[in-house]
């Protein structure tokens, strides 16, 4: 390709496409319906949403139900003293469960420590038992067990240790109080550098996944205006297998101008890794994003027919790339698309090499197809 | 012209370009089905019932910490959907590079040590840099809550050492103290009967595995207007004028317009309802409202969603009323489905989010169509729904008609 005359095209292509009036009044609303977005999200949520119920005056499951609540956490815990209207919550799906703390919670805890009682003293409903549910109720039983241990130390220090008469209750609890362990047991370190991955809000992560399909969407629009382009015989004077160089400029015009305004965006709403980081791989994403259109692009005749293909595709993007989930399966089909590559690389430079050698790839494999579909449909021309 | 042999022609018009968009929508739906049924098939086979596996990393030949890992990974209730593996830190980097585990455990070689002497060395938890998903924060927040939990043991077992050496009762503490732990290990690893698990069952809800297909369907009708960019598009206005000065009102050309492509939607459902209907009457999808599903039912389905789908049909028309030119229509789709589609609990569901944007999001179309779909699948009354999604369907047609007009009498579009 002779990147000269590719410049000229796309400069020529992109003031087509910036006269389209909607065309522009699209992308400059990304930004900022990103931003607003962003800013809905902000309120209480939660993956999962958990009443924590007991009758009024259970001083014991008031504890608990503070320790719960005090620390912020990716659940939505409230609170209830009416065990029906709780239950009536999970049955209308307005929460997921509904931990309830039986009365005189103190006491039955002591029960189960001291081994006199094997009775559950929390009654867990839920409607269907999933694996967020299931993890939910490690943090009931974390926050159960700070009241256990004292009980448990408690009973083993009066059968074992001492007895009452010696050491009050509250000389016992000021020797478990009183212990200041120094140091947390746990540190958790991201795999790219030392310090805790960066935590945020889990209903705006998906944003820049979002933007990166839209992009890519822009980039299919743009090889549709090609394929139409080429049918009605604008290209008429150039040699087929030169037809490429427009190909890549429509593409690449159109997927500048969305990456534009999904970097802006992704600025906006806070999302933003730093300016450098972002830079790079939006326009190593531009780059593969017009690589593997161009495919699309030299391949069909129709831009009905590439049309056809697009919301399929996004459906495979949204679902193999890591924008919602992060589905480990297909991954010979999930190491096709460039939003693969470019939201990992944006998480983890380690995975720029790969990105490049992605586009190498994908550029070299458009010229291929570029090559053998000319003939082809040269040799549907002549029949 | 005659209103019937324009509809007809309208109809004929989409046909024509129908097949190929058909052919390609059916190919690579049925191909990713395909895949989709093939990976679950694959897991299911795997026997590995386990979602989130863990490396655990360094000297675990310690004989605390090999009885701890031993403990997790064949008595512990967490087996069934924690699988710890032991490797080695190069390798345990590798498979989270890949995705393999969800992150590893860095068990310094002091560990044990510093636990006995109350000076705490830290474990490393190393996790990914997922950019998806909210798994990662889960997990950290149940790694924080187990840091919690040793905590509080090891301050129950310091303070019965103090207490011990402070009342003149040493004698035999080392003993004491192992059936402390004990009790503690015996504690954690049956903390199941610290609770009574009540499932009260879905009654007249999804449950998650019904909740996505119906998301799916959702979102296809709602991007379906992408694929329908050749029977959609118009090249100018001007056959329309031409038929507005020939008698065919501009109410009847939208409707006609809408009643062809509609008819395309219809039948592309149906096919591709007929397909997973067999598939679904051969294999088991491991999702219980499909469970009972053959072809019949399927289409049954499909003919229960029509308001939805006119509604959706009539969105499309409206769009690419206002939006000339194949990348202005094709972005605005995408724009609206997306944007709409995550609010409205397609991608995530509703209880995610703010009560607020739940609100906000039932009264939108694609939240009423999506619970319209929900409730259909679940058998409940979908009156409610149906009302806002025929309000929307109205408005829609109402604002195509308005924006023809608009065109035809010498205004532009965008």
């Amino acid at each position: 390709m002779n990147i000269k005359k590719s410049l000229i095209w796309f400069w020529l292509l992109t003031k087509r496409l910036l006269f389209k009036v909607s065309f522009v009044i699209l992308i400059c609303l990304i930004p900022l319906l990103v931003y607003i977005a962003n800013i809905s999200l902000q309120g209480d949520s939660g993956v999962l949403k958990i009443i924590l119920c007991s009758d009024e005056g259970n001083s014991g499951a008031e504890d608990v139900m503070e320790c719960i609540l005090q620390k912020s956490s990716i659940m939505l815990f409230e609170k209830s003293y009416d065990r029906a209207d709780a239950l009536r919550s999970l049955e209308q799906k307005k929460a997921d469960a509904v931990w309830y703390f039986d009365s005189d919670l103190d006491n039955r805890i002591n029960l189960y420590a001291s081994g006199k009682s094997s009775k559950p003293f929390v009654t867990v409903y839920e409607r269907e038992d999933t694996i967020p549910l299931k993890l939910s109720r490690e943090k009931l039983f974390g926050a159960v067990f700070s009241k256990f241990s004292y009980f448990l130390y408690r009973d083993f220090a009066y059968s074992q240790i001492v007895s009452p008469n010696k050491v009050s209750e509250q000389g016992l609890k000021s020797y478990y109080d009183n212990e200041d362990l120094r140091g947390d047991l746990v540190e958790i370190k991201s795999i790219s550098s030392d310090a805790p991955p960066q935590t945020q809000n889990y209903l705006s992560s998906p944003l820049r996944g979002m933007l990166s399909v839209l992009v890519m969407l822009c980039g299919f629009a743009g090889a549709m205006y090609f394929v139409k382009d080429r049918r009605d015989g604008r290209f008429d004077w150039m040699k087929p297998t030169k037809q490429i160089m427009p190909a890549f400029a429509q593409c690449l015009s159109a997927v500048t101008l969305s990456a534009f305004s999904a970097l802006a965006a992704i600025f906006l709403s806070g999302i933003g890794l730093g300016a450098g980081r972002e830079i790079l791989c939006m326009v190593m994403f531009i780059l593969a994003c017009v690589g593997f259109c161009l495919c699309f692009s030299v391949c069909f005749s129709s831009s009905g027919a590439l049309g056809a293909v697009i919301p399929a595709f996004i459906i495979v993007m949204m679902v193999l790339s890591p924008i919602f989930f992060n589905i480990q399966a297909l991954k010979p089909l999930r190491l096709m698309l460039p939003t693969h590559y470019y939201l990992y690389s944006v998480h983890d430079a380690s995975y720029i090499p790969g990105f490049a050698l992605y586009i190498v790839c994908v550029y070299a494999l458009s010229l291929f197809l570029n090559s053998i579909f000319n003939k082809i449909f040269a040799y549907h021309s002549k029949l | 012209m005659n209103k019937k042999v324009y509809l007809n022609l309208e109809i004929k018009r989409s046909f024509k370009h129908y097949p190929c968009v058909l052919i390609i929508t059916l190919v690579l739906i049925i191909g990713i089905a395909l895949s989709a049924f093939a990976v679950l098939k694959f897991n299911q086979n795997d026997g590995n019932k386990q979602v989130i596996r863990v490396g655990v990393v360094g000297n675990v030949g310690d004989s605390y910490l090999g009885i701890g890992v031993y403990a997790i990974k064949k008595m512990d209730s967490s087996r069934l959907y924690v699988d710890l593996v032991e490797m080695e830190e190069p390798a345990a980097l590798d498979a989270l590079k890949n995705r393999e585990i969800a992150g590893y455990v860095y068990i310094p070689d002091d560990f044990v040590k510093g636990i006995t002497r109350g000076t705490n060395i830290p474990l490393k938890y190393v996790t990914g840099d997922d950019p998806a998903g909210f798994g990662n924060i889960l997990e950290n927040e149940i790694v924080m809550m187990v840091s919690d939990l040793v905590t509080h043991a090891q301050k129950s077992v310091y303070a019965t050492v103090k207490l011990a050496r402070d009342n003149g009762a040493s004698k035999g503490i080392d003993k004491k103290i192992d059936k402390l732990n004990l009790s503690y290990i015996n504690y954690v690893l049956n903390r199941d009967k610290a609770h009574e698990l009540v499932i009260t069952g879905i009654k007249d809800e999804l449950t998650y595995g019904g909740y996505y297909v119906c998301a799916i369907i959702t979102f296809f009708l709602m991007i379906w207007g992408i694929s329908s960019s050749s029977i959609l598009t118009e090249k100018n206005n001007e056959l329309s004028r031409l038929l507005y000065t020939r008698g065919i009102h501009l109410r009847w050309q939208v409707f006609s317009r809408l009643v062809s492509f509609t008819l395309a939607t219809m039948l592309t459902l149906m096919l591709l309802a007929l397909c997973f209907g067999i598939m679904a009457d051969n294999f088991d999808f491991g999702i219980v409202e499909l469970r009972a599903t053959d072809a019949m039912s399927a289409i049954l389905f499909v003919i229960k969603l029509i308001p939805v789908v006119l509604m959706f049909c009539t969105m499309h028309v409206m769009i690419y009323e206002i939006f000339t030119g194949s990348v202005g229509s094709i972005l605005a789709q995408f724009l609206i489905a997306i944007g709409l589609g995550y609010i409205s609990g397609i991608f995530y569901p509703m209880a995610f989010f703010p009560e607020p944007v739940q609100i906000f999001a039932s009264y939108l179309p694609s939240g009423a169509g999506f619970s319209y779909v929900r409730k259909i699948m679940s058998g409940t009354g979908a009156l409610a729904d149906g009302f806002v999604v025929m309000l929307y369907f109205g408005l829609f047609y109402f604002i195509s008609v308005a924006v023809r007009t608009y065109k035809i009498k010498g205004g532009k579009m965008i």
